[in-house]
């Protein structure tokens, strides 16, 4: 007997959770992904929990030295927002490219990384923004990392099948930058093929303290020290080297796959290109004296 | 503790209670159903076309609390105390919306199949911004296939709904 609960707080749905023993436990975000992979199929005994009634999951807000994302926010609410356009830029590319506006309105940040596609798009812009996923299950509370939720398996995360994201936590970090892109296969509605994110501290036309993910090689955020070395050198060498970097990484990580160079040219025409928009947003955070941007 | 269950169900039904075209309405739905069953097979409301079944084509979108979805991959029960708007909710008093008269008089139609769930897209777009640059009403309607037209017709309708409404100038 398939059930199905729509609990109306976090409490109520940790006491359900706790209730519901060895059944098969399914929970229901947008359903963008859900619904396209279990539909038909859905086992006899699965206890099924629709979180879109849940108030905690919900909201943007800045904290000071973070911003609290609710797991349930759509991509659509979150490219909109002014806190995360101000202090979390990659994450606003990455969710104002993905799918189409129907999509946007319903696809969850939440449901984006626990389906661990690595062809997700905020996992990595997350992950480059050193944000922390909050996770929530009837034995309490951890906070990981999204490269901890993510593991190293394709389409799998390391979650435990109570365990449900709660929030994120992006730090709120002063001089920062960071900028996302992917190529995929249509303007629009595409799957990415390869994405970038980064982000780094910006003075005087320099970088420090990089972050630099990348998805679809192997998980959906795979971090490039390389990469992140290479934003450090001089001016006049680093997008050559930042370039050669990244192409040596999709190198190392899918050696034998036959796509590796698509994906190696790619990466190069993104490499450029994130470049640029870390550049442009440096240098008008100097110009605004403004310096705490994402 | 006492747990108030919002909803629980048996192999087959759940009672849903949502508004579709300005009237209350319930029904009862299974855990795999989707919105657009619900609203082709139990509301007769066969506007909503499923082309993909997998959210790539936008034939299924209707506007759900003022924003456009692919009703194909909404979960019917999460349609629960939510305000749906379809194509056939569109007309008053008989008379077409000025989105539909548009997209008549612009030649935006062609096999028709597209249209009711580019009508829904192209109407979300408007009910935020009623002047919308011909960049925005392409970025509106990516999600929405046409095999037919060549999307220019339709992005001219669209432009014609926004100046018939008489907010912007053109
Ligand atoms: C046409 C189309 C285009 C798309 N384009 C893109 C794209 O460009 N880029 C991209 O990255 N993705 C894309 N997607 C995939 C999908 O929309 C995203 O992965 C989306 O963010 C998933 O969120 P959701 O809320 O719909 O999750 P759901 O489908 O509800 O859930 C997905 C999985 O995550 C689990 N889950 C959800 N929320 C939580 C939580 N809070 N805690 C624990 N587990 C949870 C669910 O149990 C389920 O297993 C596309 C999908 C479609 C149909
Ligand atoms: S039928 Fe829903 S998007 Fe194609
Ligand atoms: S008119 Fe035929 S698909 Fe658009």
């Amino acid at each position: 007997m398939t059930g199905l609960f729509a609990p109306r707080s976090i409490e109520e749905l940790l006491s359900l959770l706790a209730g519901s023993g060895e059944h098969e436990k399914h929970f229901i975000a947008g359903g963008t992904d859900w619904l396209i992979k279990n539909r038909g199929n859905i086992s006899e005994d699965a206890v099924l929990f629709d979180l879109s009634k849940i108030p905690e999951l919900r909201g943007i807000e800045n904290r000071g030295s973070y911003l609290r994302l609710g797991s349930m926010e759509t991509m659509t609410s979150i490219h909109t927002d002014p806190e995360i356009r101000l202090h979390a830029a990659a994450l606003c590319d990455a969710a104002s490219s993905m799918g189409s506006v129907q999509i946007r309105n319903r696809a969850t940040v939440g449901g984006n990384l626990a389906n661990a596609s690595p062809a997700a798009d905020t996992p990595g812009a997350l992950a480059a923004l050193n944000a922390s996923a909050v996770i929530f299950s009837p034995s309490g509370t951890k906070e990981l990392s999204i490269e901890e939720v993510l593991g190293t398996c394709p389409n799998k995360n390391t979650l435990s099948d109570s365990d449900i994201i709660m929030e994120f936590r992006i730090p709120v970090r002063k001089s920062h930058v960071s900028a996302f892109k992917k190529i995929g296969s249509r303007s629009e509605v595409s799957i990415a093929r390869i994405n970038l994110a980064v982000s780094a501290k910006y003075e005087d036309g320099a970088f420090c303290d990089a972050m630099v993910f990348v998805g679809t090689l192997g998980t959906a955020a795979k971090r490039s020290p390389e990469a992140e070395n290479a934003l450090l050198m001089p001016i006049s060498l680093r997008k050559e080297g930042f370039k050669k970097a990244l192409c040596e990484f999709a190198g190392r990580m899918i050696p034998s796959r036959s796509t590796l160079p698509y994906k190696q040219s790619a990466i190069q025409a993104l490499a450029e290109d994130v470049l640029e928009m870390l550049e442009a947003r440096g240098r008008s955070l100097e110009k605004s004296g403004e310096k705490s941007h994402g | 503790m006492h747990i108030r269950l919002a909803m629980i169900v048996g192999v087959m039904f759940l009672k849903i209670e949502l508004k579709i075209n300005g009237k209350f309405r319930t029904a009862e739905v299974s855990a795999s159903e989707r919105l657009i069953d619900v609203l082709r097979q139990k509301f007769g409301l066969v506007s909503v076309k499923e082309g993909c079944g997998a959210g790539e084509c936008g034939a299924c979108t209707v506007i759900m609390d003022g924003e456009a979805v692919c009703s194909c991959v909404v979960p019917a029960f999460q349609a629960d105390g939510h305000d749906i708007l379809t194509v056939e909710g569109l007309e008053e008093n008989g008379e077409l919306d000025v989105i539909q008269q548009s997209f008549i008089d612009c030649d935006a139609v062609q096999c028709g199949f597209c249209t009711p769930g580019m009508i829904m897209s192209a109407k979300a777009l408007l009910m935020k911004n009623p002047c919308p640059s011909r960049e925005e009403i392409r970025t509106a309607l990516a999600g929405n296939i046409c095999r037919c037209t060549g999307y220019v017709q339709i992005i001219d309708a669209v432009e014609t709904t926004a100046a018939r409404i008489g907010v912007c100038r053109r």
